[in-house]
């Protein structure tokens, strides 16, 4: 109640459907003709803005057909920015999952022995170094007598971005033992969704004996237990079908391989946090200007525009990476590597060398 | 050229204004007075060899000795 309404350039929409927003959020709703007016917008930055919070279900405009003067509504802040943050998090499509699951098990050739439509007809040994526990009650036994011996590394990977509350029951004294005594676990998973009452060993992550990852790329669910088991669900659309529990060498190698290319795909990636965008070429030049000590006046002159065009484009340009101030701007210009002040031209070919 | 290692106090104040703090708003967060954000950001300018406060951003974004914060995704939240 009362809370300051979000920003919603930092989920992706322009600076003007933000305005828009704000304002049917404050003042109410609105026509289309007076918030071209009271926003002092043209015809048509305003009606793009309102296309753009109607695409993204952040305002709908009613539709009585008795009447050409239509009213813009704005939806709760709340409903808008988990509905921003799901799209930009792209939530992993159930067929794209089943996918990227057949995938690994192609890759690690188990999908010669089973595969999704095609579960082992009766649990214990499929083939050798492959055993089916049917049922998650079965599989969960199991995975506990596994790491009551002494665990050195416990690796798991999950394609859920939200967690499931039987998983998680599960997983949280598991967990707590684990650390405990020791054993060093990393996650592999989507970023968790913020709040989630069942993040539950989210405290537990130290980022030294507990470390997670977020990737948007993990193909499948798995645990790898000291690289001598490996433990995959047997389809991966049910977990009450049960577990594959694989103790086969060739297979745990590929699988550990699998593991170990995507944690290190999602450790490069945090190394660079941030979104790389695409300058136009009017901003690259403006910004390479900028970058060379040139002020905004010598720099409108340089390019044949106005300095209030310098502004201008300069505000489009923060607005699109999310920043207030010229100094943010250059940092996530830099960060970007998008380019670098002549003090430093130096360094540009040297770090490219680490 | 400059192999630069940044201070306490300097990383602290980075990484502040990285978050969008003014040079007020940062200078009360560090307890220290306006004066000496500036002077702090001056010396580090010097040592990188820039002007402005673009190119110390750029300088230091370059560097990785600071970024602007990810929107966020799991954590903290601006909606609440």
């Amino acid at each position: 109640m009362g809370a300051a309404v979000p920003s919603l350039v930092r989920w992706g929409l322009t600076s003007d459907a933000d305005l828009v927003y704000r304002t049917l959020v404050t003042f109410g709703p609105h026509t289309e003709r007076s918030l071209a007016v009271e926003l002092g917008l043209s015809a048509r930055r305003t009606a793009q803005a309102l296309a753009e919070l109607r695409e993204c279900g952040a305002a709908a405009a009613t539709a009585d057909p008795r009447t050409t003067v239509r009213l813009w509504t704005p939806a709760r802040p709340a409903a808008v920015v988990e509905r921003l943050r799901c799209r930009r998090l792209k939530l992993v499509d159930p067929a794209e999952k089943l996918r990227s699951f057949q995938a690994v098990l192609r890759s690690s050739g188990l999908m010669a022995m089973v595969g999704p439509g095609r579960l082992p007809p009766l649990r214990g040994e499929v083939a050798a170094g492959i055993r089916y526990l049917d049922t998650r009650p079965r599989a969960r036994d199991r995975i506990g007598e596994l790491v009551s011996a002494p665990v050195g590394e416990y690796w798991t990977m999950t394609t859920d971005q939200a967690v499931d509350a039987e998983a998680a029951r599960a997983a949280a004294p598991l967990d707590n033992a684990l650390v405990a005594r020791g054993t060093q676990i990393r996650l592999l998973a989507p970023p968790v969704a913020d709040g989630d009452a069942w993040d539950v060993s989210g405290h537990l992550i130290d980022g030294r004996s507990y470390q997670r990852l977020d990737s948007f790329e993990v193909p499948a669910r798995m645990m790898l237990i000291d690289h001598r088991v490996a433990l995959l669900p047997a389809d991966p659309a049910d977990l009450e079908r049960g577990w594959l529990e694989i103790t086969d060498p060739g297979l745990l190698d590929s699988l550990t391989g699998v593991y170990n290319r995507h944690w290190a795909d999602a450790a490069a990636k945090r190394r660079d946090p941030v979104t790389p965008i695409n300058l136009s070429d009017r901003e690259r030049a403006l910004v390479t200007l900028l970058a060379a000590g040139h002020t905004d006046r010598t720099a409108a002159e340089q390019l044949r525009i106005s300095p209030r065009s310098v502004t201008g484009t300069l505000r489009v340009l923060m607005d699109r990476l999310g920043v207030e101030n010229r100094f943010q701007l250059g940092l996530a210009l830099g960060g970007l590597q998008a380019t670098v002040p002549p003090s430093l031209m130096s360094e540009v070919s040297s770090t490219h060398g680490e | 050229m400059p192999k630069i290692t940044l201070s306490e106090r300097e990383r602290r104040l980075v990484e502040l204004l990285a978050q969008g703090h003014t040079d007020t708003s940062a200078a009360e967060q560090l307890g220290i007075s306006a004066r000496s954000v500036t002077n702090i950001l001056r010396s580090l300018m010097d040592r990188l060899g820039v002007d402005n406060r673009f190119q110390l951003g750029l300088a230091l974004g370059f560097l990785r000795k600071a970024s602007v914060p990810r929107p966020s995704v799991g954590g903290g939240d601006e909606s609440g």
